[in-house]
């Protein structure tokens, strides 16, 4: 049975996480990601169910690819994904990539020696925080920017993002139309 | 590649690393193995890799594995605290000896342990607002 993410583009906070498991494991398992215009920011059609929640979507499309990684040594890093876009202080959010930082240090990826889904999650939520994406330019945090444009530049990834533009200009062209 | 040990260590790696992709990459793992024959300098090779997850593009080739065997007899002897004085040397090669193929036995170039979960942090200056 085909499995299907639909994102709405016009989405806010973009679900990158999701949006990035679903490119990359598009390698591994037959998936579709179409752009919609819906009220709902995502949707997982997955054998079956339909899966609302992004952390649940980041779940059940790792199980599938086979990339959820060691569970105890990601659980605090996907729940570091999770708080990084809630955080409004300053010096916690410079803590928390602090912390990312010197994890990466002496690590080429979040877990293990390959891409798991803990790399696409922590890489969504700073993609999707404007202020997470400043204070990487203050340049205090050459492991994570060297990681996170690592991520950012894999092929799938680029893919996706490109066509989630696209599609967001189609919607703005086809709402000029309407008005 | 005129070092035999490393010769025969690229030849044991299956599938065979890549060349580079393209003309460019192909060039660039070109000079890495040149640099590799010159004598690698793992203080450079850590601003290199800075930035960098890989040497040439953004998948491992010939260079990774040819310049791990080359600065492996440095890397095997390092203390602790010299490794973790080179973090992105460090990343680098406990990630290429980690690669799918790697040859586990009847090599020279064993891998090296590296005692990454009691790594110190990094030193920081305080951030200010802008």
């Amino acid at each position: 049975m085909a499995t299907t993410l639909s994102i709405s583009s016009a989405a806010s906070p973009f679900p990158y996480a999701a949006l990035a498991t679903a490119a990359y494991s598009s390698n591994k398992i037959d998936i579709s990601i179409e752009f919609d215009v819906s009220e709902q920011p995502q949707i997982l059609h997955v054998d079956g169910k339909e899966i609302i929640a992004e952390s649940d979507i980041l779940e059940a499309l790792a199980r599938k690819s086979n990339i959820l990684g060691d569970s105890t040594k990601s659980a605090a890093l996907l729940a570091l994904a999770k708080t990084l876009p809630t955080i409004t202080s300053f010096p916690d959010l410079v803590a928390g990539l602090d912390t990312l930082d010197d994890h990466l240090a002496y690590r080429t990826f979040l877990v293990g020696h390959t891409l798991t889904v803990a790399d696409f999650a922590v890489w969504g939520s700073i993609k999707s925080s404007t202020k997470s994406a400043g204070v990487l330019k203050n340049g205090n945090h050459p492991h994570v920017q060297r990681w996170f444009s690592f991520v950012d530049g894999l092929a799938p990834i680029q893919e996706a993002v490109t066509r989630l533009i696209e599609a967001r200009s189609t919607k703005a062209r086809n709402n000029k139309v309407a008005s | 590649i005129s070092d035999p040990a490393v010769k025969s260590f690229i030849e044991s790696i299956t599938p065979s690393p890549s060349p580079g992709e393209t003309e460019k990459e192909k060039a660039e793992v070109t000079a890495w193995i040149d640099r590799a024959t010159n004598g690698i300098q793992l203080s450079e090779l850590n601003a290199d890799l800075k930035t960098r997850t890989y040497l040439v593009s953004n998948y491992p080739s010939l260079a990774d594995f040819v310049v791990y065997a080359a600065v492996h007899p440095t890397v095997t002897k390092l203390t602790p605290a010299e490794y973790y004085a080179l973090p992105s040397v460090t990343r680098w090669f406990d990630h290429i000896q980690h690669q799918p193929g790697f040859p586990t036995s009847s090599s020279s170039l064993s891998p090296v342990t590296f005692d990454i979960e009691n790594a110190p942090k990094g030193e920081r200056k305080t951030e200010v607002k802008v």
